[in-house]
């Protein structure tokens, strides 16, 4: 727009210019000072009008005093900056040749309602903004509560799922949750594991190390331990588990969970002593053929039912392929003839496979 | 049981977020009281914050309208924070109808609402995702959907790398995401610094110390360690330099003091 030399549009241009110096350092606009002047422009128009239109409507200078806010001036000091300069040079710049008296009137009253257009739609800003934000952040909460419930249903469906039985205490011990493939091997009473104290189980085989391994790892010294080791069941019976215990830390590292993994080794230990066992004895006599102390045999073998129904469903099958882990191979003991070897009574050539009892326990 | 400590952190809104923050020194209300409080603590060391904070706004403009006047349609913004006013689709899309905007953030409330502002736009998408994992963006079906990473893009990692501390390597992100990017892309970029801050050094660790407190560690760099970022780029005029000089549009001395806070800079890729 070509600005005559101090004509009207000029003199509205001047204005508006004045006015953006004046407001520019208080805003938080990315936008240039120049640019920031060209929003304001058309409401130094408006203002300019206003001062000069027969009669006085309010709604105008209200919604000029709006459109501040909306051009990202939120700092009250706008809000003062801009009214001190209407107040000093809008009748000065817009005035034209109108009665003076009339002029600053008006020109007080425009401001008055200017104030009151940017109290309004600071408010209503402020509370939208305001609004938007506990939207997202209740939306944000959602997502993360979704995905932690996803990942605790994933975090529970492997817990009760695992055949191998999983506790976990805090690092005074107390149990705090356990799996149902742990309860069972304990015998399938709840109350056996659930509510427990870890020191209550020790075993009269535990190895010397078991305890110091346990207290290194609580004191936050180890990130974990690899025993094999003995429970009591509550019937008396003796559970044997190859036991790996870790350290859980919370997300700053601090030690707070033991978790503990346990494969049941009991069918598979017994199965070992008792191929020592026939290795070392005469199938018909039962007497000893080798020189071979059988005390650990006897000291192990419990009355228990478990232990001996699993004993009793392991099987000779001819050339099926063995689905036991390598771990449960037959050892020969301290006798050079080969387990196989001595059980004459048995078809030949055999491949051990599991029975139903020693497998369930991995279901 | 509690949480495992696998799962996502929860959304805690009594702890003060960065973006949060951000949007108070811009006179924005997309905060809460805690947000508040601790802006105003860094204010009272630092008290020309906010003027750094739209110096680096108006910055980003200007850098965006470069990109877009030499050609390139495609931005990545990450770290972008809370959408206000002056955002980069806007600027991106008023000078290129049609650019294709992706803004990356790890705050998940800066996400979320980033999301409903953004509703509608088919050329602009949000990502959650985390500048340390480069290609947790790459790969994000917002980038696949939106950018043809063929073509140039201009990454904008605009007032985020001072939040990323040595231990995180913050150059091996950069190099990873830049690797990716077609030769012509561009590199924008401001970083926080010692230097050029109108205080006595002093004062201005305060506020810094306001960041540390609230898990948020400012690291601020000299001039040549944020320029190892640029290695292995050809420096668009007039290089790096703080933010008020990079090609103004307005004389720099009516600038506040404190937007020469800092350094700003875009490099190009051959
Ligand atoms: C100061 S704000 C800058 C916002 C915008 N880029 C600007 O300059 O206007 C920094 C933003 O970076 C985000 N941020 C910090 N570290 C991040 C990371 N490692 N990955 C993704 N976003 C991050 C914060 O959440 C915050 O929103």
């Amino acid at each position: 727009m070509t600005a005559e030399p101090d004509g009207p549009e000029d003199r509205l241009r001047r204005f508006a210019t004045i006015w953006s110096r004046a407001v520019f350092p208080v805003t938080s606009t990315s936008l240039t000072r120049p640019e920031f002047e060209e929003q304001l422009l058309p409401l130094a128009r408006r203002l300019s009008e206003a001062l000069r239109a027969r009669s006085f409507e309010a709604e105008t200078p209200k919604e000029v005093g709006a459109a501040l806010v909306g051009a990202h001036c939120t700092d009250p000091d706008a809000l003062a900056r801009s009214l001190d300069c209407v107040d000093a040079y809008l009748v000065l710049y817009c005035g034209e040749d109108g009665p003076q008296e009339e002029l600053r009137t008006r020109c007080s009253r425009l401001q008055h309602a200017m104030a009151a257009g940017f109290a309004q739609e600071l408010r209503e800003r402020t509370l939208a903004e305001q609004e938007a934000i506990a939207q997202a952040a209740l939306r944000a909460q959602g997502v993360v509560a979704q995905a932690l419930h996803a990942s605790e249903a994933r975090f529970r469906a492997v817990f009760e799922g695992a055949a191998i039985g999983i506790g976990i205490a805090d690092l005074e011990g107390n149990i705090l949750q356990v799996n149902g493939a742990l309860v069972r091997m304990f015998g399938g009473g709840e109350q056996a594991v659930r509510g427990r104290n870890v020191s209550e189980w020790t075993h009269a085989d535990d190895a010397p190390q078991v305890w110091r391994l346990y207290d290194e790892l609580v004191r936050g010294e180890r990130e974990h331990y690899h025993v094999e080791k003995a429970f009591y069941r509550p019937d008396g019976t003796v559970l044997w588990t190859n036991l790996t215990v870790s350290l859980l830390r919370d997300a700053d590292g601090q030690p707070q969970y033991q978790l503990a993994l346990m494969e049941d080794t009991t069918e598979r230990r017994l199965l070992n002593l008792r191929l020592r066992y026939e290795a070392t004895h005469d199938a018909l006599t039962g007497l000893p053929t080798a020189p071979c102390s059988s005390n650990a045999w006897r000291r192990s073998w419990p009355p228990g039912r478990a232990s001996a129904s699993a004993c009793a469903t392991w099987t000779w099958t001819a050339s099926r392929p063995s689905t036991t882990a390598s771990g449960t191979r037959p050892a020969t003991g301290c006798s050079s003839r080969s387990p196989t070897a001595s059980s004459p009574a048995r078809p030949r050539p055999a491949r051990w496979s599991p029975g139903s009892a020693v497998t369930s326990s991995w279901r | 049981m509690e949480r495992p400590a696998w799962a996502p952190r929860s959304i805690d809104i009594s702890v003060p977020s960065v973006s949060r923050i951000y949007d108070y020194y811009l006179g924005g209300s997309h905060n809460f009281e805690v947000d508040r409080e601790a802006a105003r603590r860094a204010m009272e060391f630092m008290p020309g914050l906010p003027k750094i904070m739209q110096a680096n706004r108006a910055f980003t403009r200007r850098a965006v309208r470069y990109a877009a006047d030499a050609g390139i349609t495609q931005f990545l913004d990450i770290g972008s924070g809370i959408p206000t006013f002056g955002n980069v689709h806007e600027v991106a899309q008023t000078a290129r109808p049609g650019a294709r905007v992706v803004y990356v953030d790890h705050d998940p409330v800066a996400v979320a609402h980033s999301q409903v502002v953004l509703e509608g736009n088919a050329d602009a998408a949000v990502v959650a995702a985390d500048l340390l994992k480069p290609r947790d963006i790459l790969a994000s079906p917002q980038v696949e959907q939106l950018l043809d990473l063929e073509r140039p893009v201009a990454l904008l990692l605009v007032a985020i790398l001072h939040f990323v501390e040595d231990t995180d390597d913050p150059y091996a992100a950069v190099a990873e995401l830049t690797a990716a990017l077609a030769p012509g892309s561009l590199l924008v970029l401001t970083h926080a610094s010692y230097e050029g801050i109108p205080l006595p050094p002093g004062r201005a660790e305060g506020a810094v110390d306001v960041y540390r407190d609230i898990r948020n560690p400012l690291i601020m760099r000299s001039r040549d360690e944020i320029a190892r970022f640029f290695e292995g780029y050809d420096m668009v005029e007039p290089g790096l330099v703080p933010m008020p000089h990079w090609r103004p549009e307005t004389a720099p001395e009516d600038e506040d003091p404190y937007a020469f806070s800092g350094f700003a800079g875009v490099g190009r890729t051959s």
